[in-house]
This record gives C-alpha cells, structure tokens and sequence, in this order.
C-alpha cells in the first residue's frame, strides 16, 4: 500500500482530467502486446478507507489509462514489462504516485490510499468553462468538499455540510424546527435590496436558490438546497466573490455552489444501505435554571416548585393543557433509510438511490385537556392531533452516463424529492406556540397554551431535477453542454378548525405555488501549447427561463365542524402568482500560461434580462485574474513545498425585481368588491444590474513535505450601481419606493483556512483543520437617503455596517430612578469573524473519531423575548423588579436607570435587549469504526457503524434564547431578531452502513 | 463508423444551434410582459374611469382606518393595551416624523390620486367630465382627503399634481414647500364646491350632503364658523357619508376591527366610552374578560397579557365602515358655534338633537353649570365624565359621537386639551406634552429638497 500525502512536490504529469480519461481509453483499445503484464488495485480514502470510484488511474509515460470501477477497483491491461509510474487523480484528491514493476504475463497488485485536498495546487475544479481546471491555473480561491467529508459527518442536509467547512460561508441554522431551512451567505452581504443567497446549480442545472412559501404562522420556510439528498452527493465546490463569478453574469455576485452527484462505473451492481436512527433534543431554555426553573415554561410546564421557588414559579404557572410528561419537550425519533447501487459496463454506467426519513422535532404536541366528566385526557384523546413538529421525506435519484462515440460523455441525471414538513406555529405571532409558552400567564391563551395545538400547518414540497450534460473533446477542443430542467411546487396548508380558540368560526389557507426554471448552458474551449506557452481560449453561452405561478386561497368562517376545505368557509378569497423572468448572455476567455506555472487569465461576460429597463440594454462584466505558482521556480527550497501567489478582478451582478423598471398601477378592490386602481411603481426605463467589482489577493499552499496545507485570501469588494429601494416624493403621489441603481456597498474581508496531518502511521493519523475568517460589509452610499429602516430597529445606513441594529440605550445607567436613552448603533446583525475547527483521530485505519466546531462573532442580536417578556414582567433577568401592578405606578425611584431601562415595564427598550452575539458550537462530533473486512460475509464488501451527535454545546453570553436564532426562517432578509422562536436542536445519531 | 460520424454531425449541429440562439440574444429575447399590472397609458380610456374612481375610495379607506387607530391609540379612545412597538410611543403621546411616515404617506396617495386623476378624467377622450357622478365622487376625495390632511397634520406639503399647465381647480401651483395645515382646508374648498356643483347636475345627492359636510367641517378648521353653519345647516341629521369596508379582500377590510375583534391591541377599559359610555349606543364596547360574554378565547386579555380586553364593537365586522361625515357632526358644529356665541340653550338644544337621535336621554337645561372651560378627568385629564359645564359637555358629546372616526386628535388639538399635558390611561406619559398633530414625515424631510430638515425630528 502507498501513501501518498507527503509526495513531495507537484505533479506536472497531469493534463486536464478529461482529456486525460479520453487519451487513456483509446490507448486502452490499442492492441495488445505481446510481452505485457496487468496491474490491479483498489483506490481509496485514506481518512475513511471507502473506496473511490472513478478515480482516473494511468501509466502517463505509456498513455495508459483506466477509471476505478464502482468498488474502487481498477485494472490495467496490457502493460508492457519493465519499471513503470502509475499515478492516480480525482477531483478533489491530492495525486498519488507510485512505481510499478511488471513481468510478463504477471499481475502486479498497487492499493493507493489518497488524500481529500481541498487546498493543494493539483486538485481540479469547475469553474464555468467547457473543461475542469486545475487549482494552479485559477486566480482565485475556490472551497471544496469532498464525498470522503459529507461521508463522516452527521449531516441530513446540505447546509450540514457546508455548516463549519468552507471558509467564507456564514450558514445559520435559525430555527429548531425540522424541514426549517438555514441561512447561507458566502462573503456576507453586498446587495442592499436583492438578497444576498448564492445561486446554485446541481449538475449544471441552475436551481431555486432561496424557499418558494414563507409561512406566517410558523416563521419559518424549506430551503430547496435541502432537497438534495446529502448521501447523493459526490462533492460541493464553493465559488465566491465577483472575481471569481463573473462567468456566472447576472444575479451571481452572491457567489456560487455547485453540488456534483454521484456518477456510476463499470462493474457489477453495487449496492449500499445506510440505515440512521436517533433522537432530537433540546436542553434548558433561556436564563439559568437557578432563576429559570421552569426553562420559560418550555422545559417545565407544571412545576410545582423547589427550595427557591416554593409553590411554584409565579412567571410561569403550572399550565392545565401541558403534556403528561410535564414539559412541552420531548425527544424526537429519527429514522433515515437510504440504498444506492452503482454499476455499468465500460460505455454505459449508472447510479441509483432511493432515501426515505421520518424526523420528528423536539415539540410535544400531546396537550391535555379535561373532558366533560372532568377527567384529563392528552393528545389525541383530548383532540389535540396537531402538530407533530416534524418531516417525512424521499427522494429517488438516477444517473446515468454514456459514452455513445470516441470523446463523447453523454450524462443524463434525474432526481426528484418529496417532503412533507408539519410546523409548530412559532415566532413573531399571537397563536405561535413559544410566544404564548414564554410569556406564562401574560399571553394569549390564558395560560392553557394547549389551545394552539388544533391548528394545522404544513407545506408539502416537491422537487424534480433532470438535466443533459454532453461533454465532447477532440483532444484540445472540448466542447460542453448543460441542459436541464428545476421544477419545484410548494403547497403551503395552514388550518384553524372550527372552535379554534382564537377565531372560533375557523379558517384555511392553502398556497400551491410551482416554479420551472430551465437551463441551457454552453461552453468550449481550445487549448493550444507554443512551446513553454500554454492557450486556453473559452467561449460560451447561457440561457435561462424561470416561470413561476402559482394560486392562494383563503377560507373563513366555517358552519361546522369536519375537515375543511376552502370553500367550506363563508368568505372565500383568491390570489393568483405568475411572473416570467428570461436572462442570459456570452462569455469570451483567454488564459495564456508560461511555464506551467504563470497563468494570465482574461474575459468578459455580456449579459441580458428582462427585467432591465427598456432603455438599458446589456451588462457587460469584465474579469482578470493571475496565478503563479512560485515554489516551481528553481531558487525554490525550505519548508514550503509548493506555493501559488494569485489575484483577481471582476465583476458579477444582480438583477433588479420584477416589474421595477415599468411603470404599473395594482388591480385591487373598492367600494366592496368593484374594480379599482392604486399607484404600484413609478417606474425606471434605464434600470439595470447592480454590479460588484471584487478584488482578490491569495496564496496557497503545501509545507512540511505535504503535511500542512494552507489558504489564505484577502478581497475588496464594492458594489456600484446597487439597487437601493430609494423612497419616492410622498407629496408627489406615488409613495413606495422605486428600485434605483444608485447605493454603493463596501465589502471586504479575509479569509484563512490550514489543514494539517499531526501524525500519519500506519496504526494512527490525526489530523486538524481551521477556518478563519473576517467579513465586513459597509454601506456607503444610498443615492442620497441616509437610512433605511428594515424593521425591527436594524438599519441600512450610510457609514454604518450592513444591516446595523440602532436603538436607545440608557446612558445613565448609575444613576437611581428614570433612565436617558439616546439612540446608539450597537452593530451588524450578521456575523463579522468566524472561526472553525474541525479534527479527526483515526487509529488503525478504522477507528475515527472527528469533532467540529463552529464560532461566530462581532455581531449583535435583538431578543424580543426578553424586551418583550420584561415588559409583561416574565423575564427570570429582572425578578429583581418588582413593578407588576396595573397601570404601572412610574418609575421606581429606588432601582437603578439601567434596572428601571432593562427591565422596568414601561421603559424597557429593544435597545436594552440587544447584545453581542458570540457563540462558539460543537457542531458535530462522531465515532466511527470500519468492520475488519475479513470477519464480513462473502457477499459484504464492507460495513460502517457511527454514533454521531450534532449541535452538542453552546458557549456564549447571549443573555437571549439563543445567539443563532432567528425568527423568520430563511426568508431572504437581511434583518435578524429572535422573537419567540424555537432555538436550534441538537440531535444523537446511530449509523450503520453496508456495502455489498 | 456512419453512426459515430451521424452522432458527431447531431451534437455540432445542436452546438450551432445553441450559438445561433446566444447570437440573437437581441433586446426581444428578453422582453417578457408578466401579467397583474397595468400600465400607466392603459388608463387613459373612458372605460377605465370607474375604476380609477373606485380606486380614490380605496385609497381613502385603506389608510383613512391606519389613522383611525392610531388615532384611537394616541389620545386613548381606545387603551394601547397591545404589543405593537407603536402602541408603546403612542400611549405615552411620542410621535415622530419617522412614526409618521406611514401616515402621511396614506393621505398624500389618496390626495393625490383623486387630484391627479381629475387631471387626467378631464383629458380623457370620450369621458363626460362635466356633471357626471364621477367626476364629483372624484372632486369629494380631494375634498375629503385634504380635510384629513388638515385636521391631523401639523404642516402640509403639495409636490404635485398641480402645475402651471394642469393647476388645481382654484389655480394652485404645487411647490413642494411646506406650509400651514390651514393650506390643506383652503385647497379643500374648490375642490368640495366642484363636487357640490358636478353631484347636483349628477344628481348624486349624497356626495352633494358629504361635499357640504366636508366643507362644514374645514371650515371650523379655518375658524370661518358662519360658513360652517352655512353648510353644517344642510346637511340631515341622519345623513352619513363614510369610509367602506369589506371582507371582499384584505385589503378593504376594516383595520379597528382586525386589532381588536380578531387580536386585542387595544381595549376601551378606563376610557371615557368605556366607562361614561358604558350602554351608550354611539360606544358600544364588550368586556371580553369576563368569558360568559363570549368573546374569541384568545384576546380575554389585551396582547400586553394584562389589560382586560374591552371590545369595542362599533366596528363589529369586517364589512363596518367608518363614517367620514355625518348629521350628528354637524349638530354638534351648529352646537360648538353657539357656545362660542355663549348661547347655551342653542347649544344644549343641539346636543339633544344629537342624543334624541341616538335614542339617548336628553340632557337637563338645567344643569348645565354655565359656558365654563375644558376641566378634563381628574385621574386621565380625558373627557371629564361628569362635568357639566358647557365645553365638558361639548367635549364629551364630541368624544362619544365621533368615538373612532379619526376626529379626536383634531378636537383635542384646536381646544388645547388638558389631556395634552400629562394625560394618560392606563401607561404614564413622558413627555411634557403629548403630540397633538402629526409632523411632516422623515420620508418627506429626506427625499424633498424643499423642505428643510429641522422639520423633521426623532423622540
């Protein structure tokens, strides 16, 4: 067996993968000789030791080559005698080298165990182009994560796995509901107006980017990147910053992700089954529990008192509807089956997978109740039948791939997914389930918070993905094309019965919206060499059409009970939702290298849109970028083995809203129910993208004979033209606003990221990887307003971070009796410095033990739990303050201003309960061991066993629910405040995986 | 090798097409019309006038019940017993220009697409501008509007329609300049004398009653109490002109019902309905604390968890419109005059017309004490509940005959009310007077440069 980790130096051996893969198979078919002997082996992981398939094996000197079939077996025929090197490459894993001595008519059996790298110069990547590249050709940095990665951790869905590992990607998990999607930014904010998530493709085909229904009763809404299965997938590659997106045009200066599936091999069928099982949890909620017994009544909702708190916690009386086991928390049940199989012969290959999970939240929805003779029924019994917080969900996926002629790659990958997520009315709302929880007797229910649960909210999501990719290579022309269909549809049910205690008549509102978004993407390129000076020239074109439509339906008022539907209700109301947008443009690119080891990148992408004004017409975006890879020059020496010197400029933009370039008026209703008219947009013919020039500035790097590898990055970005909402002339009519392309956003930041192998024997490995990074976005100019308010206290204002919270704080707090309170600017709501850190202990190649933690700092949060609580005096904080009769009788002259600012009823401020909102989390941690293979049955390749945890601890000082959550989901906002909302989860995870 | 060399030619030649489509990616490619809007030269036809006409009534209504409860939170017609982040400012009388935004901006738009869309009716090919119901409907918006504007805003401010080539119907010329609110009752009055002159050859009696009310009312804003009597005088007793709501659409539905029937955001507990107009049919109210009175489980208690919740019930469903002018109103005009003349039997003779209509007791001549002052509660300094000199009287009448119509702020403002300073219900007030008016809006202050930023302030 041959490591291959501390190989010293770059490969120069190997050409763009592809064309690599073509040479070798047609040098496979060359007839054989006569004095030739085969090599064999297997491929694998050296962290996990699961094989690879599809890794590219070959004999460059000989130009024989052959891809590791679907057990990571390969076999080279037909090799002539003598001393040869074979070398290994697959995308995102470092090559290996080893020699070879083969005899005639003998077989040589080569194992390579190779190492994920994310970081080193030879790993290859996709960068918008017809063919992948290799890292030292590309001026700019580019995350990636591998499937040996998402294999080892407890993840269930995407942004899992991003959570924590790439550098530069801020992932907030929000909400601790299950199907509650995260937030993902990938260099924080640079749009003021257009949202700031990254656009996604799945095998080339653009998909949704952000959730289709946001639900107001549950604050919270799915994402559709977490409707890929994470078990389908073979690597996540993270393209940020305009430099580095500008191929990518309009709307893609929020960066990009593109998540690559599994593809098949040739071999018999084989098959893997993973089988998760767990729970969900939830620990003590809010202040300590010395002064918070109860957990705000969410741990505890019948406590009947202790050695502090005799009788009872008058804040949060014991409730009469709480749940038999004496807290509306429970463990939630986990269950995830998934099967794969993978095979083919040389010309046709496949995979296949099929998943199906139950995850239940941590909410117990089992209230109780008395019935008529006075005897106390729960849950069902009592008719409380929902919700059961929680999410079942499949998907089937297969991919196909085909080889029809010489140089054509045909791939064909289909999947589609279903899910069906039952939500906890939660947040900011009167029958949310926290809210009335939280705030003890002080609330709707009148303290029997049971009354919530007959009310129904779900969203049934359906995902559907297919998608042509036809790679054609003649040798130094490769020609790429990606065609593919995004076809979401979202149903959104909210129901309140008959007799529901906050409106006794009843409702129901369905939301059924659907959204089709096609892609048709083409790219080629020519590669040419004049001797030490390489050409690559790229040329290509995109086209996307994205139609959405969609039906809302309210009913209200039922005459009985039953199950409802719409027109059940007396009054019925309709919306209907249907908006076209078409974009696309061309691309020019040229990279001349010196050497192999200067690269002089250039381009332009022209785009198109629809919704540009009229009098617009193309955006044009520029890019430049330059890599040097330094440690090839012949001075090089020392510690660091290889290292590339970069930097980058470029442009990427995004597109202004719908119907904002037009001049419109809105149908609405008048006079009961006769047509009318009222003013909409004003209208901006010369309305365009807004643009981000970015700069980027890096090296990276190997040291230490492999052993460390390094990334570190500097960028500036600056968006001109951005769409600010500018506010119109009220005295003048129309009183919205109308998107202008007149702000200016500063966004600059570093990041640095180092992955190091501490030890490497043959019997323990251990490696330690960090992540470090420091983003801070400013707004700089607005066309002329000075701030605006996004709601909630935080603030776009010129000078000021973006988005910034602004409120009163006391600036007297020594003093005794009335506070003062100015307004101050506390600081941005989305995190400036993250940190992560990850390890991994493998000891005989099969036991791994692997932690991740995850920080994030420099930002504050608002808690309207606590102003909100204090102000109905039911925050553990201010027990301290006795100021609970009705009408309040004044200031309490005997407490302090900052006592009587914090928690004094009528002069508590939002300002007061905004505070820093660092954290550090144990993200996930797992214990995994790999069956000896000997001890298996004939018929187990292999067999996996984990126990994994994930969100296990939290460190911080927010003295709110949690410094993470957030009450409206991953809507697209930039604003942040946790409001009632239930904090992210924890859960533990049984794992058994079997290959056979 | 024919098939290779077939399958070779179809994949160039889906290449070439792919290019070919890049190549025309001309400004057609990307010219999507989307449905749900109209374009603004789509309303420039005769058949769209009802609409557009329609739509000044929706405008008037969709912020005309914004200002009714804010208005209801800001002087106590109704307790801000809720957790909205207003309601805390506005129960201890702050109000600032960026609390006023929303509200000037729900005036400007419904001054503005009533005088505007004059403008462009008169343009109109094929539209009968002249004495058509429309046309005085629209001219009764901009009348209505311009009062609303008045009454509750401390100064005023016209950017538009009105320009040297479309001046307004007196010959105004927008400027953009700030100017007293007594300029939003001067503009008020050519437009509510044209709606009188197009209702009457219309025929439309009501907008003829509701241009007479209106006119009535600017003109006790201007202090021109002769020509309000003149028209308080014709308009009925039990003439009503109001503000429409439905349940047809969101939109239409009525605000003060929502916040208090559907959440309890407000409550008439200790206020002057809830308590002198306790069994008052002008107040009507339910204690929905009190769970035999059958109200919704979830707002027993005010959204603060501690107020008990006192319904009001004035607006009892969605479909509730509020009045905008009405005959007791202009009793209760004709009333004030005459107090203002020290003739209390006129006075008190007009109170009880007001009362006998609402099927009330009639108030003793007898006991009114004499023309006296505004005296206030002694605990709320609101409406004194048992005072009986004449301006208490006046004061309390007011209060309960226009309760949650938009008014109060206005009363209490002209009359210097002892509520202004150090009034308050249920919450202590910080500020050493309340806000009486509502200031030009930040929005305003920011985005008009003829207006000076010092008019603009933040509490």
């Amino acid at each position: 067996m041959f490591r291959t980790k501390f190989a010293v130096g770059p490969s120069r051996i190997m050409g763009r993968a592809l064309i690599g893969v073509a040479l070798a198979l047609a040098a496979a078919w060359a007839p054989v000789q006569a004095q030739v002997g085969t090599v064999t082996g297997v491929v694998r992981d050296a962290a996990t030791g699961q094989p690879i398939v599809g890794a590219q094996v070959s004999i460059p000197a000989l130009t024989i080559g052959r891809v590791a079939n679907n057990v990571g077996r390969y076999l080279l025929p037909a090799v002539p005698t003598g001393t040869h090197t074979i070398t290994v490459t697959y995308i995102g894993y470092g090559t290996a080298e080893a020699e070879v001595t083969v005899s005639a008519g003998g077989t040589v059996t080569q194992d390579f165990d190779i190492d994920s790298e994310t970081i080193g110069l030879e790993g290859i990547v996709v960068t918008g182009t017809a063919g992948a590249a290799r890292r030292r050709e590309i001026g700019n940095s580019i995350s990636q994560i591998n499937e040996s990665t998402i294999a080892a951790q407890p993840v269930t869905t995407v942004a899992n796995i991003l959570q924590g590992r790439t550098v530069g990607a801020t992932v907030l998990s929000n909400g601790g509901m299950i199907g509650a999607g995260s937030t993902i930014k990938l260099r924080g904010n640079n749009s003021i107006s257009q949202g700031n998530s990254p656009l996604i493709y799945v095998d080339g085909v653009r998909m949704r980017s952000t959730g289709l229904i946001h639900s107001d009763e549950a604050n919270q809404q799915t994402n559709p990147i977490d409707d890929i299965n994470p078990d389908d997938i073979e690597r996540i590659e993270v393209i940020k910053g305009a430099a580095a997106t500008t191929l990518y045009g309009t709307e893609a200066a929020g960066g990009v992700i593109q998540v690559f599936t599994k593809r098949g091999a040739a071999g018999a069928p084989a098959w893997s089954l993973s089988i998760d099982q767990g729970v969900n949890s939830l620990g003590h909620i809010g202040p300590s529990a010395d002064i918070n017994p109860t957990g705000l009544g969410l741990n505890n909702c019948n406590f009947t008192g202790n050695d502090a708190f005799p009788g009872g916690d008058p804040m949060f009386p014991a409730d009469p509807s709480c749940p038999a086991s004496g807290s509306w928390l429970k463990n939630g049940y986990m269950q995830r089956y998934n099967l794969s199989v993978r095979g083919g012969a040389e010309n046709v290959n496949y995979f296949m997978s099929a998943s199906w999970g139950d995850n239940r939240g941590v909410f117990d929805g089992a209230a109780c109740a008395e019935n008529v003779e006075g005897a106390v029924q729960c849950g069902a019994d009592a008719g409380y039948t929902e919700p059961d917080q929680g999410q079942r969900s499949y998907s089937v996926r297969g991919n196909f791939s085909f080889t029809p002629v010489e140089g054509l790659d045909v791939r064909w990958n289909s999947y589609y997914s279903h899910k069906n997520v039952d939500w906890l009315p939660d947040g900011n709302n009167a029958e949310g389930m926290l809210l009335n929880i939280f705030r003890g007797g002080s609330d709707y229910t009148n303290d029997e918070d049971g009354k919530v649960l007959t009310m129904g909210v779900q969203n049934l999501n359906d995902h559907f993905v297919t998608g042509f990719n036809f790679l054609y290579s003649t040798g130094r022309i490769i020609h790429r094309l990606d065609t593919g269909l995004d076809w979401t549809r979202n149903t959104y049910y909210e129901d309140r019965p008959w007799g529901y205690f906050y409106v006794p008549l009843g409702n129901r509102e369905v939301d059924d919206r659907t959204t089709r978004q096609l892609t048709f993407d083409y790219a080629g390129s020519w590669a040419t060499n004049f001797g030490e000076i390489s050409s690559s020239f790229s040329w290509g074109g995109q086209l996307y059409d994205n139609f959405s439509s969609g039906v809302n339906g309210f009913g209200d008022d039922f005459a009985g009970p039953g199950a409802k539907v719409l027109e059940s209700g007396a009054i019925t109301e309709a919306f209907e939702y249907n908006s076209k947008v078409t974009s696309g443009g061309f691309f020019l690119q040229e990279q001349i290298g010196f050497g192999d080891r200067l690269f002089i990148t250039g381009g332009v992408r022209v785009d198109g849109h629809s919704a540009f004004g009229q009098d617009f017409g193309l955006a044009p975006y520029p890019k430049a970028s330059l890599s040097y890879v330094i440690s090839d020059e012949s001075f090089w020496g020392g510690p660091i083995n290889s290292l590339k010197l970069r930097a980058a400029i470029g442009e990427s933009g995004k597109a202004p809203g719908l119907f904002a370039a037009a001049r419109t008026w809105e149908s609405v209703a008048g006079d009961n129910g006769q047509p009318a008219v009222t003013p909409d947009n004003l209208g901006n013919p010369n309305l365009g993208p807004e643009r981000t020039i970015e700069m980027e500035f890096g090296f990276d790097g190997t040291a230490l004979d492999g052993r460390v590898s390094f990334e570190a990055t500097y960028f500036d970005q600056a968006t001109r033209d951005a769409l600010v909402n500018v506010r119109q002339l009220p005295s003048g009519g129309f009183v919205g606003t109308q998107l202008e392309n007149v702000g200016e956003v500063s966004n600059k930041g570093f990041e640095f990221m180092a992955d190091a192998t501490v030890i490497a024997t043959e019997t323990i490995r251990w490696n330690l990887g960090g992540r470090w990074s420091d983003i801070r976005s400013n707004v700089v100019s607005l066309g002329g307003q000075e701030s605006i308010n996004l709601g909630w206290r935080n603030y776009i204002r010129v000078g000021h971070a973006l988005p910034e919270f602004c409120h009163d704080r006391v600036q007297n707090p020594e003093a005794i009796g009335a506070p003062e309170f100015e307004e101050e600017c506390l600081g941005p709501t989305t995190p400036v410095r993250q940190l992560g850190l990850n390890t991994s202990l493998t000891l005989a190649d099969r036991l791994t033990f692997d932690v991740l933690g995850e920080g994030m700092y420099g930002h504050v949060l608002s808690s309207g739990t606590a102003y909100q609580n204090a102000r109905r005096n039911v925050w553990p904080l201010c027990r301290h303050v006795a100021n609970g009769s009705t009408p309040a009788s004044g200031i309490d002259e005997t407490l302090s201003a900052l006592d009587n600012a914090l928690c004094h009823r009528s002069h508590t401020r939002y300002g007061m309960w905004t505070q820093p909102a660092d954290f550090f989390k144990i993200r996930a941690a797992s214990l995994s061991y790999r069956v000896p293979e000997d001890i298996l049955p004939e018929t187990m390749r292999g067999l996996t066993l984990r126990v994994q945890g994930r969100n296990l601890f939290t460190f911080t000082d927010y003295e709110g629910v949690d410094p993470e959550a957030f009450e409206d989901g991953s809507a697209e906002v930039l604003f942040r405040q946790e409001y009632y909302n239930l904090p992210p989860i924890r859960s533990f995870q049984l794992s058994v995986k079997v290959d056979f | 090798m024919t098939k290779t060399t077939n399958l070779r030619a179809t994949f160039m030649a889906l290449v070439a097409a792919g290019a070919v489509s890049l190549g025309a990616c001309d400004a057609s490619l990307f010219d999507v019309k989307n449905p749900g809007r109209i374009l603004d030269d789509d309303l420039n036809t005769a058949e769209g006038v009802n609409a557009l006409v329609t739509g000044m009534s929706s405008d008037f209504s969709a912020s005309y019940d914004d200002l009714t409860f804010m208005v209801a939170r800001l002087t106590d017609e109704l307790v801000g017993s809720g957790s909205y982040f207003s309601t805390g400012r506005l129960r201890r009388g702050l109000f600032d220009s960026e609390d006023s935004d929303g509200y000037w901006n729900g005036v400007q738009r419904a001054r503005w697409v009533a005088e505007g869309g004059l403008i462009r009716m008169a343009a109109i090919e094929g539209y009968t501008f002249e004495n058509n119901p429309n046309t005085a409907r629209a001219y009764l918006f901009a009348g209505m509007a311009n009062r609303w504007f008045g009454e509750n805003f401390c100064e005023v401010v016209f950017s538009k329609p009105y320009t040297d080539e479309n001046p307004g119907p007196a010959g105004e010329v927008d400027t953009g300049a700030p100017l007293p609110r007594s300029a939003a009752f001067t503009r008020a009055i050519p437009a509510l004398t044209a709606a009188v002159s197009h209702g009457n050859g219309a025929g439309a009696d009501d907008i003829v009653n509701a241009a007479r009310g209106t006119l009535a009312q600017v003109y006790v804003g201007l202090g021109d109490w002769q020509n309000a009597l003149n028209f308080a005088a014709q308009v009925p007793t039990d003439f009503v002109y109001s503000a429409e709501y439905s349940s047809n659409s969101g939109r239409e539905e009525s605000q003060v019902y929502n916040e208090t029937h559907r959440r309890s955001e407000s409550s008439a507990i200790m206020t002057t309905a809830g308590t002198v107009g306790a069994n008052d049919p002008r107040t009507p109210w339910t204690n929905c604390y009190d769970p035999a009175n059958g109200c919704s489980q979830g707002i027993r208690n005010g959204a603060d968890g501690t107020t008990p919740h006192y319904r009001q019930d004035k607006y009892a469903t969605l479909d509730d419109d509020i009045p905008v002018v009405k005959g007791t109103e202009m009793r209760l005009i004709e009333a004030e005059a005459a107090l203002l003349n020290g003739d209390l039997g006129t006075f008190i003779a007009k109170i009880n017309d007001v009362r006998t209509f609402w099927e009330l007791d009639p108030i003793d001549p007898g006991a009114v004490t004499g023309v006296g002052s505004l005296t206030g509660d002694p605990e709320t300094r609101s409406a004194h509940k048992t005072s009986m000199n004449g301006w208490d009287i006046l004061d309390r009448e007011r209060s309960l005959t226009n309760w949650l119509e938009g008014r109060r702020l206005w009363d209490l403002h002209r009359w210097d009310h002892p509520y202004l300073t150090g009034g308050g219900i249920i919450y202590e007030t910080t500020v050493a007077r309340r806000a009486s008016c509502l200031p030009i809006s930040d929005q305003e202050c920011q985005v008009n440069e003829n207006v000076d930023s010092s008019k603009c302030f933040t509490i």
